[in-house]
């Protein structure tokens, strides 16, 4: 297949997927989520989570137990460093200059003085780490995150990051780099470290929903949601002043309520 | 007369409570409040995770006195509150607060040398004011915990809380959907005493 096919193909998929994050949502569930697959990645969820429950998990809680702490944050350091190229360049796309130079500065004092980014010497003179992707580029740019997608494996997702995923594989420098040198190993290699490392992390939460909660899709789906709009906006808090838009806090409270049973 | 003056009464009465619940909680108050919560909190992770119901004892007191449990329950449930009786709405709250006291207690984890610190306030609107506020550790990137705080005449009460932008009222809202969508507020109320009955 010719570059040029893939490259229509690309565009085309790029189309379609945009074109369905303009469709408004059907679903009454997800009418505030738009959730218009609900059914489809109520199923993709099911699959993932017994994959996560026998395989992933395992394996994540495995890497948790065999390396101590100081290790897997070296881990994370590194891997942490091969991304600054790509936040650099996604905070710059962004507008947001200083951070993207502070990602360059990261990468090139943890390259060096901090031995291939095991230690995050940078963050002790104050260079805070930064990690952007394309698909918070694309929703600085007014991207609406589109519809929820729940993709096999990689999890949640929506039509936007989608595209970011896509976007992350052909902007990121280390990426194309290893590429370059025939070095696809130490690629995979990297990312797949990176999802166990992610797993852990996530380790209370994941097992936090499916222990505790009625509606584990529905608590990962708005966890995810709410937490990519904040990763997009980069405010200093959650809480916004609501422009005139009716909120969950707008309760008549003070009329509803009877506290004499407090 | 007494009844003119029971009006009056009444009235000044009203404008009070009223006037109490427009403006928003000062934001060095709201500081403060989220400095003590804080203290209390640490303390309850300092007690050890095998000693649950003590500390389930510790949480339901901290939730019990710091949080606006009435209008977050109205909150959560949103329409499915409205044609509901007063002992459904009993029931749910019942149901609710041991729910989020079950999980809380075990899931806050333990107290590791982590740093509370309050990083400032701001009032948003006329009724709300955020206190802001990160834990940092020396093993883990910090952590960011945003309190929205209003008082509507029965004192600084916490109505929600973000961590890392995602809002628990939010969250619990999303969780309880799929129950009230299939059989209203009965339904939820069940699923949450089965799911209390089974932690």
């Amino acid at each position: 297949m010719s570059f040029k096919k893939f490259k229509n193909i690309f565009i085309f998929t790029i189309f379609l997927v945009l074109l369905s994050s303009c469709a408004s949502s059907p679903d009454t569930v997800g009418k505030q989520e738009n959730d218009p697959f609900e059914s489809i990645n109520r199923e993709i969820f099911a699959f993932n989570d017994s994959a996560d429950k026998y395989i992933i998990g395992p394996i994540a809680h495995a890497y948790r137990d065999i390396f101590p702490d100081p290790v897997r944050d070296s881990i994370r350091n590194f891997l942490l460093n091969l991304r600054q190229p790509a936040s650099a360049i996604n905070a710059t796309l962004q507008g947001d200059f200083t951070r993207g130079a502070t990602a360059l500065g990261r990468f090139a004092i943890n390259s060096t003085a901090g031995i291939l980014g095991l230690f995050d010497v940078a963050d002790y003179i104050g260079l805070d780490p930064i990690d952007e992707d394309a698909g918070q580029t694309l929703g600085v740019w007014g991207v609406e995150s589109g519809p929820y997608i729940v993709l096999p494996i990689l999890g949640p997702s929506s039509t936007r990051d989608v595209i970011g995923k896509v976007g992350d594989w052909l902007v990121d420098p280390v990426g194309l780099y290893l590429i370059r040198q025939d070095q696809q190993n130490i690629l995979i290699a990297t990312k797949a470290t990176q999802a166990v490392d992610t797993r852990v992390e996530l380790d209370g939460v994941i097992e936090g929903s499916r222990n505790n909660s009625l509606d584990p899709y529905a608590i990962i789906r708005t966890m995810y949601l709410q937490r990519r709009e904040q990763q997009i906006s980069n405010t200093e808090g959650f809480f916004k002043e609501e422009a005139g838009e009716e909120s969950i806090y707008d309760i008549d409270i003070d009329v509803e309520l009877d506290d004499s049973d407090l | 007369m007494i009844r003119l003056f029971k009006n009056i009464f009444i009235s000044l009465s009203f404008l009070i409570v009223s006037f109490s619940s427009v403006y928003a909680v000062d934001e060095n108050e709201a500081k403060s409040f989220i400095t003590r919560v804080g203290q209390e909190a640490i303390n309850i992770l300092k007690i050890p995770i095998e000693d649950i119901n003590q500390r389930e004892v510790l949480f339901r007191e901290m939730f019990n006195n710091n949080f606006d449990k009435k209008l977050i329950h109205r909150a959560i449930l949103g329409k499915a509150a409205k044609g509901a009786s007063k002992e459904e709405l009993a029931r749910f709250g019942k149901a609710f607060d041991k729910h989020i006291v079950k999980v809380y207690a075990s899931q806050l984890g333990v107290y590791s040398n982590q740093l509370f610190i309050i990083d400032g306030a701001k009032t948003i609107n006329k009724k709300d004011t955020i206190v802001s506020s990160h834990i940092e550790h020396e093993s883990a990137p910090p952590l960011r915990i945003d309190w929205r705080l209003r008082d509507r005449g029965i004192g600084i009460k916490i109505i929600d809380i973000a961590i890392e932008g995602v809002s628990l009222l939010a969250t619990k809202r999303a969780d309880f959907g799929a129950s009230i969508k299939s059989g209203g507020l009965r339904e939820l109320i069940i699923d949450l005493e089965t799911k209390n009955a089974q932690n």
